[in-house]
C-alpha cells in the first residue's frame, strides 16, 4: 500500500507522512507539482493525498493529468479552500474524496482506509453484519429474528455504517454522506441518531450494541 | 430617487408653464381693457368738442330752454351711442338727453376734486337706464358741467368672455404641461435610468459591468464616467478582500492543521502527566474553536462579497421542513425540549438545501440552548406575500427589543445560556448572510405576552408560484 503526499507545507506534509507510516503505509512526500510528476510516474501509488494550492500550480491540474492518463490511483484532495464549488470541481475531475483543512489525522486516516477498501465493495442487495440484517430492496431491517422500524434518517445512517462495516467512519464523513453538510453542523445530531439507533438495535435492556464509539473520531460497526 | 426627481421636475415644469400662461393672459386682458378705455375716451372727447361748439352759440345765463335749443337735435342724432346731461355751476339740471328716460347720469366720486377746465374720465360700474354700463366723461367750464356717457357693455362683455376663457384655459394648460413635463422628464431621465439599472446589476459577484457613457459631453456623461471610476476602485477593493479571504484561509488553516496534528499526536502518547493531558485537551478545544471562527469568518466574507456559490435546487418547502423536523425533533428531545412543526404550507422554492439546513441547525441550536428545560420549540411554515416564511418560536427569554437588529451582526453576543460555552457570536450573522444570498431576509421578534421569542426568515417563492 503506497501513498504519495503532495503538500507544500513541509511540517504538515512530514506529519502526515510519519502518521501514515506509523499505520504501516509506505508514504512519500513531495512539496510541489514538479516533484509530484517526477515521483508519481516513476513508481506505482495506490493513493495520492493532494494539496490544491501548490507553489508551482494548482493541484487540480495534476489530478486532471492523472485521470487523463487512466491511472486508477485513488486521490484525496486536501485543501484550505472550502468552497463547495472547489469540492464539486475536484470530485468531478475524478477525485475520490475531499478533505478540508484544518483536519484531524484520524479523519484523514479514516478516509484513506475507506479508499483502500473501496475496491472490494460489491453491489450487494442485503447487508449483513453483527446480527444486523438490512434488505436494501424491501428496506426491511432485522436484528437476529426481530424486525425493527427505522425512520428515514436512522435507516440511512445504519446503511452507511453497514456499508463501511469493520472500519471507523468519522462524524464529518457521516455528516457529508447523510446530511450533505460540509460544515460544522453546530449540533450533536449524529450522536443523537447513533444513540437512537443503538436503542433500537439492542436485543434487550443493557445488551451489547454492534455500534462502537471511537473516542474523538467517530463510530464503527462490526 | 428617480421617481421623486421626475415628480419634482414635472411639478416644477407644470407650475411654471401654467403661471406663465396665466400671467400672460392676465396682462393681455389688462392691456386690452386699457385700449378700450382709451378708445372710448377719445370719442367722448371728440363728442365733447362738438357739444362745446354747439353750446358756444347760446349765451349765458343758460336756461334749460337755451341749452336744449342748442344741443337737442345733436343729441337725438347721437342717441344710439351717447347720453348727455348738462348742469349749471350750481348743479341745477339744465338738460338731459331723451335716451336717459329721465334717469340721471351717474356722478363720478372724485369729480369735485379736480380743477375746472380739465377733463375727467372715469369708468363707472353703476347701473344706468337699461341696466347698461356706461363710460362717463365730465367736461367743466366756468358755467356749465357737461357729462357725456357712452355705453360700455359690449367692451365689458368681451373682457368678461376673455377672462372666462382664460380661467378655463388654466386647468387645461396645467394638465397639458403635466403631460409634456412627464414626456420631457422621461426623455431627460432616460440616461439616468440606464445608469441606475446598470448600477443595480453591479454587485460584489458582478463587478465587471460598467455604465455605458452617453456620447454627448454633458453632466450625465460626466456622472456616468465618475460612477465607472468608482466601480473600478470598488472592484479593486473587492478583489483585494477576496484575495485576502483566500490568503487568510490558506495562511491560517494550514498551520492550524499542523497544531492540531501535533496536539493530537502528543495526546496519543501513553505516559503523559495528567496536568499535561488537561492542558493539551484544552489546547485542542481552543484549536477547534479557532477552526470554527475562521470557517465562519470566511463564510461571512464570502456571503458579503456574494462570492459564495449556491447550489440551488427547486424543492418543496413542506417536504424540506418535514425532513428537517425529524432531525429537529431528535435534537430537541435529546436535550429535554420538545419540537413541533405546527403549520407547514407547501410551495416551491429555489434554495441550496445544504446551506439552508446549515442555517436552520444554527437557529435550532440557539433555540434549544436558550429554552428552559421542558420548553417547547414551535415551527411554522407559511406562504405570505410571495414569500415562504418560516418562523421558529421558543420559550426562552429572547432578546430585548433594542437588541433585535444587533443580534445578526458579527460578534454580537446577546445573552449567554447558563452552563453553555459562549459562541463566537457569528452563527446568526452567518444565517443572515445565507438567507440574504438566497434573496431572502431574517428578523427576530421580542417575546410578548402571548408569544415567545421568535426568529422569522423568508425566501422568495419560485417564479410562477401562486402568491
Amino acid at each position: 500500500m503506497k501513498i504519495l503526499i503532495v503538500e507544500d507545507n513541509r511540517k504538515l506534509g512530514q506529519f502526515v507522512r510519519k502518521g501514515l507510516e506509523e499505520q504501516a503505509y509506505a508514504a512519500v512526500l513531495v512539496e510541489d507539482l514538479a516533484g509530484a510528476r517526477e515521483v508519481f510516474y516513476a513508481d506505482e501509488f495506490d493513493v495520492v493525498v493532494l494539496d490544491l494550492s501548490l507553489p508551482d500550480g494548482d493541484g487540480l491540474d495534476f489530478l486532471k493529468e492523472v485521470r487523463e492518463g487512466n491511472n486508477d490511483a485513488s486521490v484525496i484532495i486536501l485543501s484550505a479552500r472550502s468552497d463547495v464549488e472547489d469540492r464539486i470541481t475536484g470530485l468531478n475531475l475524478g477525485a475520490d474524496d475531499y478533505l478540508a483543512k484544518p483536519f484531524s489525522f484520524a479523519e484523514l486516516l479514516a478516509r484513506v482506509r475507506s479508499l483502500t477498501r473501496r475496491h472490494d465493495r460489491n453491489r450487494k442487495t442485503v447487508l449483513d453484519n453483527s446480527g444486523v440484517r438490512m434488505d436494501l430492496v424491501t428496506r426491511e431491517v432485522t436484528v437476529g429474528d426481530r424486525k425493527i422500524e427505522l425512520t428515514q434518517r436512522e435507516y440511512a445512517l445504519l446503511e452507511y455504517l453497514l456499508k463501511n462495516a469493520g472500519r471507523v467512519v468519522t462524524r464529518t464523513q457521516i455528516a457529508e454522506a447523510i446530511w450533505d453538510c460540509h460544515f460544522d453542523m453546530e449540533t450533536n445530531l449524529i450522536d443523537v441518531y447513533i444513540r437512537k439507533l443503538r436503542g433500537k438495535l439492542q436485543a434487550e435492556e443493557g445488551g451489547a450494541s454492534p455500534i462502537r464509539t471511537v473516542r474523538g473520531v467517530g463510530y464503527s460497526l462490526g | 430617487m428617480r421617481t421623486t426627481l421626475s415628480f419634482r421636475l414635472i411639478g416644477f415644469y407644470a407650475t411654471v408653464a401654467t403661471l406663465t400662461v396665466f400671467l400672460t393672459l392676465w396682462v393681455g386682458s389688462m392691456i386690452v381693457k386699457q385700449q378700450m378705455v382709451a378708445a372710448v375716451r377719445t370719442i367722448l372727447e371728440a363728442e365733447s368738442r362738438e357739444i362745446e361748439l354747439l353750446l358756444s352759440d347760446a349765451q349765458p345765463p343758460f336756461t334749460p330752454e337755451s341749452v336744449s335749443y342748442a344741443i337737442q337735435d345733436h343729441t337725438e342724432i347721437d342717441a344710439i351711442i351717447f347720453y348727455f346731461q348738462v348742469e349749471d355751476e350750481a348743479c341745477n339740471l339744465l338738460f338731459r338727453s331723451d335716451n336717459l328716460a329721465g334717469d340721471s347720469l351717474p356722478e363720478g366720486e372724485a369729480g369735485d376734486r379736480f380743477h375746472e377746465g380739465r377733463l375727467h374720465f372715469r369708468l363707472t360700474g353703476q347701473e344706468t337706464p337699461g341696466n347698461m354700463p356706461v363710460f362717463v366723461g365730465e367736461f367743466q367750464n366756468d358755467t356749465l358741467r357737461v357729462r357725456i356717457a357712452s355705453g360700455f357693455d359690449t367692451q365689458l362683455s368681451i373682457l368678461r368672455q376673455f377672462r372666462i376663457l382664460m380661467f378655463a384655459a388654466i386647468p387645461a394648460v396645467f394638465f397639458l404641461s403635466l403631460a409634456v413635463g412627464y414626456l420631457l422628464s422621461q426623455v431627460m431621465l432616460k440616461p439616468l435610468r440606464a445608469i441606475q439599472e446598470t448600477a443595480q446589476r453591479i454587485t460584489g459577484a458582478n463587478l465587471r459591468e460598467r455604465i455605458v457613457v452617453p456620447p454627448s459631453p454633458d453632466e450625465l456623461s460626466r456622472l456616468a464616467g465618475l460612477l465607472n471610476d468608482t466601480f473600478d476602485r470598488l472592484e479593486k477593493a473587492f478583489d483585494q478582500v477576496r484575495r485576502f479571504a483566500g490568503d487568510c484561509s490558506h495562511e491560517l488553516k494550514t498551520p492550524l492543521t499542523v497544531v492540531r496534528l501535533q496536539v493530537e499526536k502528543a495526546l496519543a502518547a501513553e505516559e503523559l502527566p495528567p496536568e499535561n493531558r488537561v492542558a493539551l485537551e484544552e489546547a485542542l478545544g481552543e484549536v477547534g474553536r479557532l477552526e470554527k471562527v475562521i470557517q465562519q469568518l470566511l463564510l461571512l466574507a464570502q456571503t458579503e462579497a456574494e462570492s459564495l456559490q449556491l447550489n440551488r435546487r427547486s424543492v418543496s418547502g413542506a417536504e424540506y421542513l418535514e425532513q428537517f423536523a425529524e432531525d429537529a425533533d431528535a435534537l430537541a428531545s435529546d436535550a429535554g425540549r420538545s419540537f413541533c412543526l405546527e403549520r407547514n404550507e407547501d410551495a416551491r422554492v429555489s434554495l441550496d438545501p445544504s446551506w439552508i439546513r446549515q442555517a436552520l441547525f444554527n437557529l435550532l441550536s440557539n433555540a434549544i440552548k436558550f429554552s428552559p428545560p421542558g420548553g417547547a420549540i414551535r415551527m411554522r411554515g407559511v406562504i405570505r406575500d410571495g414569500f415562504w416564511t418560516v418562523e421558529m418560536e421558543d420559550e426562552g427569554p429572547g432578546a430585548p427589543e433594542d437588541q433585535l437588529e444587533r443580534m445578526f451582526q458579527r460578534f454580537a453576543r446577546i445573552g449567554v445560556a447558563v452552563g453553555q460555552p459562549p459562541g463566537a457570536g457569528l452563527g446568526l450573522a452567518v444565517c443572515k448572510g445565507i438567507m440574504e444570498l438566497h434573496g431572502g431576509s431574517i428578523r427576530a421578534f421580542a417575546k410578548t405576552a402571548d408569544r415567545g421569542f421568535r426568529v422569522e426568515w423568508s425566501l422568495p417563492l419560485e417564479a410562477g408560484e401562486e402568491p
